[in-house]
C-alpha cells in the first residue's frame, strides 16, 4: 500500500530530525566565546558583568548543556525557537516572514529553470549526438560552473548600469517583479542546468525505448509520440530532481539575496552571522534543513505517486 | 483484380556502424496474398527484423533504403512520412515480441487501444471506446470496462500479449507484421499466440509472421520464406517445403529442429559485416563447388523459388 | 587507460588544468608584479598594456593576483575533496559491506548532514568555527563527505551482489582482503569522477563563501575574497570583478569537464548513476 510505504519514510524521517535538531543546537558550543560577553559588550570593548550575567538567564544559557537543548528541542517541535539576541523578536516568526520571502523568489525561479530546461532538454536529447546536442551539453555544463555571485553582478552591469532595464537591487515590498527577475534569473541558471542535463538523459532513454517505435507504429504523428508517448514518461524522473533543485535554490539564496538586498531566508543568515546573532542562525538552519526535508520527501511521495509502476513495485 | 497485398522487389537495407556496415536485407523480393499467412523463418540476428521494419518504414535513421515495397497497389517505400503515418496502423500494423516492453507502461491499455482507431477512423473519444471494449472482451480481457483504464503492469503476461494483438487490429489492417512472437515463450503460451493469431486471421487479416521457430511458422503459414545472412534464399508453399525443402541452408535448418534429430548446422554465421562471396552458405554448405564462388541466381521452379546453383 | 586518453574532451580539460596547476605553482615567476605591491598612484587603472587585467583599489595588478589566487582556490579544491573522499569512501565502504546497524547509522548520519542545504551548514560551521581559511575547509568537508560516503556505499553494494565476491567470501577470504580486492578496484571509476566534479563544486563554494566574507581573508590573494573586494567598485571598476569571477568559471568549468568527460568514457552504466554534486 502507498499508506504503508508513507508511513515507512515518515519514520525514517524521526532519527534525522532529531540530529539535525542536535547539530544545529551544538553549533553554538563549537563557537569560541561565549555570546552572551559578545552580546553585551558595548562598542568601546568593555562590558557590564551583571548585564552578561541576566543576559545569561534570560536566555537560559546559565544552565547545563543538555537542559538547555532539552528546553530548546521541546520549544522547537511547537514552532518556538527562541528569541533574537539582537532584536528581541520571536525567531521563528523572522524566520517563517523571510522564508515566504525566499520562497517567491524560488518559485519564480523554478519556472525560469523549467522553461528553459525542458525544450532545451528534449532538443537535446531528439538532436542527440549532434552539434545542437554537443552545444547544449556544454551550456548546461556552463551553466552549473558559473558562480552565481558573479553572474548576478555581471547582469546587473548589463541590466541596471548600461542598459537601465532593471533595478540593480532592493525589495520593492517583496511583490514588485521588476526587483525579482534579476535574482531569480541567477538564482534559476544552475538549477535549469541541471534539470536540462537529467531531462535529456531521460528523454534519451525514453526515446529508445521499444514502445516508443510500437506507437510510431500505429501511425501517430511523431508531435504526438514525442508529446504524449515520450515526454510523459521523460517527466517523471524529473520530479526529483525538483527535490534537488529546491536545495540549489536555497543555497543559491545566501549569495543571491545579499547582493541583490532581498529580504529572505539567506540574507537573514548571513546578516544573523555578521551580528553574532546565534539564536537566529542557529533557527534559521534548523529551519531551512527541515524545510528542505519535508520537501524531499514530499517530492519523493510524488514521485512514487506519479509512477504506477514504481507503486506497484513496492506494494509487492 | 490481383490477390497481391503486400509485394516487396529488391529491398536492401544496410546500416553503417562503427566496425562497418552491416548488410542487414540484400535484394529481398517476395509477395503476401490478401488473407495470406506468409512467415519469414531464419536464425537469429539474420536481418528478419530489419526487413519488417522495412516495410513498416521505422527503420534506424542512418540505415539506408533501396528498393520497392508496395502494398494493395500503392509504392509505399515512395511516399512521404505524413502519408506514410495514414498507412501505418491503418492499412499495415505490427506487433511486436515483447508486449511488456512494447506497450507504455505510463499509459493507460484502453488508451493505447484506441490510439489507431482515433488516428485512422476518425472516432471520437466516446466511440473509440465503446470499440476498445468490444475489441478487449474479443480477445478475453474481461470485464473490458474494468481492464480498459488499467495500465500494462495490471495484466498478466498472457493478457498483455491478447491486448496487443487487439492494439494491433484496433483500425482493422489488412497485414499484421509480428516480430519473433513466440521468443523466449514456454509451450503453452506459444499455443495460446498461435491461437490468437488463427483467430485474427480467419477474420481475414494477411501476416507476415517473422520467426526463428519453424514448428510455430509450420502451424500458422501458408507459404514459407528463408533467410539466411540478409538474404531470402528459399520461398515455398508450406506442405511442398516441409516436404522437400531444395535450398542445402533450409534441408540444415529442418535437420536442425528436435523432431528430426537435432542436427546442428556446421560452422557457425557469418559476420553481416564481411559476408562470404558468392553464395553466402557456401562455406557450411555440403554441396559446395567453384562456382559457388559467384552469385547464385534466383530460380524459379513451380509455385516456388530457391537462390542455388544447384537447381539452376 | 589508453581509451581514456583518446577522449577529447579529457585531453582538452587536461590541458585548462594543466595550465591552471602551473600557473598557480610558478605564479611567482610568471606573475608581471609582486601581489603586495601597491601602487596607489595607480588604483583602479582599467585594462592597459602595462596592466592586462587591470588595477584594484589599492594599485595592486589584477593579473598578478588572479595568479597567485589560483594557489589559494585549488589547494582548497584539492585538500577539501581529498579529506572528504578519505572519510566519505571509508565510511560509505563500511557500511555497504556490514550492512546492518552499522550501515544504518552510517546512512542516518549522512541523511542528517544531506538533510542541510549545503551552503547553510558551510555557513552556519564557518560562522560558529569563526572565519579564516582552516574554519571553511573543515566546513566544507563536513559538507562534502556525504557525496562519497553515498557513491561508496552504493558501490559496494553492487559489487557485493557480484558473483565472484560472494565466491571468494565462500572460499574463506577475510573481509579485509574482499574490500580491497574487490570492492575497492570497483569503486574507483565513480569515485574519480565525483572526485573530479568535487574539486570544482568545492572552489565554487569557497569562492562564495569568500565572497561573503567567510572564508579566505582579503590579505590573501584568492579569487572569491578578490570578488568580494571589487564589489563597492562594480559599476565604476567592472574589472576588478569581471577576471577574478571568469577564471573561478574556467577552473570550475574544466574540472566539470573533465568528470563529464570520465563519466562517458569509463563506464556506460555509470551514466545511470546518479552523480550529481552536492552544491
Amino acid at each position: 500500500m502507498l499508506k504503508d510505504y508513507f508511513i515507512r519514510r515518515a519514520l525514517y524521517l524521526i532519527p534525522v530530525l532529531i540530529f539535525i535538531s542536535f547539530m544545529s543546537f551544538s553549533l553554538i558550543y563549537i563557537a569560541p566565546g561565549d555570546p552572551a560577553e559578545i552580546m553585551m559588550t558595548s562598542p568601546s570593548g568593555g562590558y557590564d558583568e551583571a548585564a552578561v550575567e541576566a543576559f545569561r538567564i534570560a536566555h537560559g544559557l546559565d544552565q547545563p548543556f543538555y537542559i538547555q537543548y532539552l528546553n530548546w528541542f521541546k520549544g522547537a517541535v511547537v514552532g518556538n525557537f527562541g528569541y533574537s539576541y539582537m532584536s528581541e523578536q520571536p525567531v521563528f516568526e523572522t524566520v517563517l516572514n523571510a522564508f515566504k520571502n525566499t520562497l517567491t523568489l524560488s518559485v519564480l525561479a523554478l519556472v525560469i529553470a523549467l522553461v528553459i530546461a525542458i525544450p532545451f532538454g528534449v532538443v537535446s536529447a531528439l538532436k542527440h549526438n549532434t552539434v545542437v546536442d554537443d552545444a547544449c551539453r556544454f551550456c548546461a555544463l556552463f551553466g552549473v560552473s558559473i558562480p552565481n555571485f558573479w553572474q548576478a553582478y555581471m547582469m546587473i552591469i548589463l541590466f541596471s548600469v548600461i542598459l537601465h532595464w532593471l533595478p540593480p537591487s532592493g525589495f520593492g515590498h517583496g511583490t514588485e517583479i521588476s526587483y525579482m527577475i534579476l535574482p531569480a534569473t541567477v538564482l534559476g541558471t544552475g538549477s535549469a542546468a541541471v534539470m536540462m542535463r537529467m531531462i535529456r538523459s531521460s528523454m534519451l532513454d525514453v526515446m529508445g525505448k521499444e514502445y516508443i517505435q510500437t506507437a510510431r507504429g500505429k501511425g501517430l504523428s511523431e508531435k504526438i509520440v514525442i508529446i504524449r508517448h515520450a515526454l510523459k514518461n521523460a517527466l517523471v524522473p524529473v520530479i526529483t530532481v525538483i527535490g534537488l533543485s529546491i536545495g540549489f535554490l536555497l543555497n543559491g539564496s545566501v549569495v543571491v539575496e545579499t547582493i541583490f538586498g532581498w529580504s529572505g531566508i539567506g540574507n537573514l543568515v548571513v546578516d544573523s552571522i555578521l551580528s553574532h546573532d546565534y539564536m537566529m542562525v542557529q533557527g534559521s538552519v534548523l529551519f531551512v534543513a527541515v524545510i528542505f526535508l519535508l520537501i524531499n520527501f514530499f517530492v519523493d511521495l510524488v514521485y512514487v505517486w506519479a509512477n504506477p509502476e514504481i507503486r506497484y513495485d513496492r506494494n509487492s | 483484380m490481383s490477390d497481391v497485398l503486400l509485394k516487396v522487389s529488391g529491398v536492401s537495407v544496410s546500416i553503417p556502424t562503427g566496425q562497418g556496415a552491416v548488410h542487414a536485407v540484400d535484394d529481398a523480393a517476395f509477395s503476401i496474398n490478401k488473407h495470406e499467412v506468409f512467415s519469414l523463418i531464419g536464425e537469429s540476428g539474420s536481418g528478419k527484423s530489419i526487413l519488417g521494419q522495412a516495410i513498416m518504414r521505422l527503420l534506424p535513421p542512418n540505415a539506408v533504403f533501396s528498393g520497392k515495397v508496395e502494398l494493395g497497389g500503392m509504392e509505399i517505400s515512395a511516399l512521404s512520412e505524413k502519408e506514410m503515418q495514414k498507412v501505418r496502423g491503418k492499412t499495415v500494423a505490427s506487433i511486436a515480441q515483447n508486449p511488456y516492453l512494447a506497450m507504455n507502461p505510463g499509459i493507460r491499455v484502453g488508451t493505447q487501444i484506441a490510439e489507431p482507431m482515433r488516428a485512422h477512423l476518425g472516432m471520437s473519444k466516446e466511440e473509440a471506446k465503446a470499440r476498445t471494449c468490444r475489441a478487449l472482451k474479443y480477445f478475453d480481457i474481461i470485464p473490458p470496462e474494468v481492464r480498459e483504464r488499467e495500465y500494462p503492469f495490471q495484466y498478466s503476461g498472457g493478457m498483455l500479449q491478447r491486448a496487443m494483438v487487439a492494439m494491433g487490429t484496433a483500425a482493422d489492417p489488412e497485414l499484421i507484421i509480428a516480430d519473433e512472437p513466440t521468443k523466449g515463450v514456454d509451450v503453452l503460451k506459444k499455443r495460446n499466440i498461435a491461437a490468437i493469431f488463427q483467430k485474427v486471421a480467419s477474420d481475414g487479416c494477411a501476416f507476415l509472421l517473422i520467426t526463428h521457430d519453424v514448428g510455430f511458422a509450420r502451424a500458422m503459414s501458408d507459404r514459407i520464406a528463408v533467410n539466411y545472412c540478409g538474404q531470402i534464399i528459399e520461398i515455398a508453399g508450406r506442405d511442398a517445403f516441409f516436404k522437400e525443402p531444395l535450398h542445402p541452408y533450409s534441408q540444415a535448418l529442418l535437420d536442425a529442429v528436435p523432431e528430426r534429430g537435432m542436427h546442428p548446422i556446421p560452422g557457425s554465421s557469418p559476420s553481416m559485416i564481411e559476408v562470404p562471396e558468392g553464395c553466402r552458405f557456401h562455406p557450411r554448405c555440403p554441396y559446395k563447388t567453384d562456382r559457388c564462388l559467384t552469385n547464385p541466381p534466383v530460380v524459379k521452379l513451380e509455385g516456388r523459388c530457391v537462390r542455388c546453383w544447384i537447381y539452376a | 587507460m589508453i581509451e581514456i586518453l583518446k577522449n577529447r574532451q579529457i585531453i582538452l580539460s587536461l590541458i585548462i588544468l594543466g595550465g591552471l596547476i602551473f600557473m598557480a605553482v610558478f605564479a611567482g615567476v610568471l606573475a608581471p608584479y609582486d601581489y603586495k605591491e601597491k601602487d596607489l598612484q595607480n588604483r583602479q587603472q582599467p585594462p592597459s598594456s602595462d596592466h592586462l587585467f587591470g588595477t584594484d583599489h589599492l594599485g595592486r595588478d589584477i593579473l598578478t593576483m588572479v595568479m597567485y589566487g589560483a594557489r589559494a582556490s585549488l589547494f582548497v579544491g584539492f585538500a577539501v575533496v581529498s579529506v572528504s573522499l578519505a572519510i566519505g569512501v571509508t565510511l560509505g565502504v563500511l557500511a555497504g559491506y556490514y550492512g546492518g546497524w552499522l550501515d544504518e547509522i552510517i546512512m542516518r548520519l549522512t541523511d542528517s548532514f544531506l538533510a542541510f542545504p549545503s551552503m547553510f551548514l558551510a555557513l552556519a560551521i564557518t560562522a560558529f568555527l569563526g572565519q579564516g581559511m582552516e574554519n571553511m575547509m573543515l566546513a566544507l568537508i563536513a559538507v562534502e563527505w556525504t557525496v562519497f560516503a553515498r557513491v561508496a556505499r552504493g558501490s559496494t553494494l553492487d559489487v557485493k551482489t557480484k558473483g565472484y565476491v560472494r565466491a571468494s567470501r565462500w572460499v574463506g577470504a577475510s573481509n579485509s582482503y574482499v574490500m580491497i580486492k574487490h570492492v575497492l578496484p570497483n569503486i574507483i571509476s565513480p569515485v574519480l569522477i565525483m572526485a573530479s566534479i568535487g574539486i570544482g563544486n568545492v572552489i565554487l563554494a569557497a569562492a562564495g563563501l569568500s565572497f561573503l566574507g567567510f572564508g579566505v581573508q582579503p590579505s590573501t590573494p584568492e579569487w572569491g575574497s578578490m570578488l568580494n573586494a571589487g564589489r563597492t567598485y562594480f559599476s565604476t571598476a567592472p574589472w576588478l570583478m569581471f577576471f577574478p569571477g571568469l577564471l573561478i568559471m574556467m577552473t570550475v568549468l574544466a574540472f566539470n569537464y573533465f568528470g563529464d568527460g570520465l563519466r562517458d568514457a569509463l563506464d556506460q552504466k555509470m551514466k545511470n548513476l546518479e552523480l550529481e554534486g552536492r552544491f
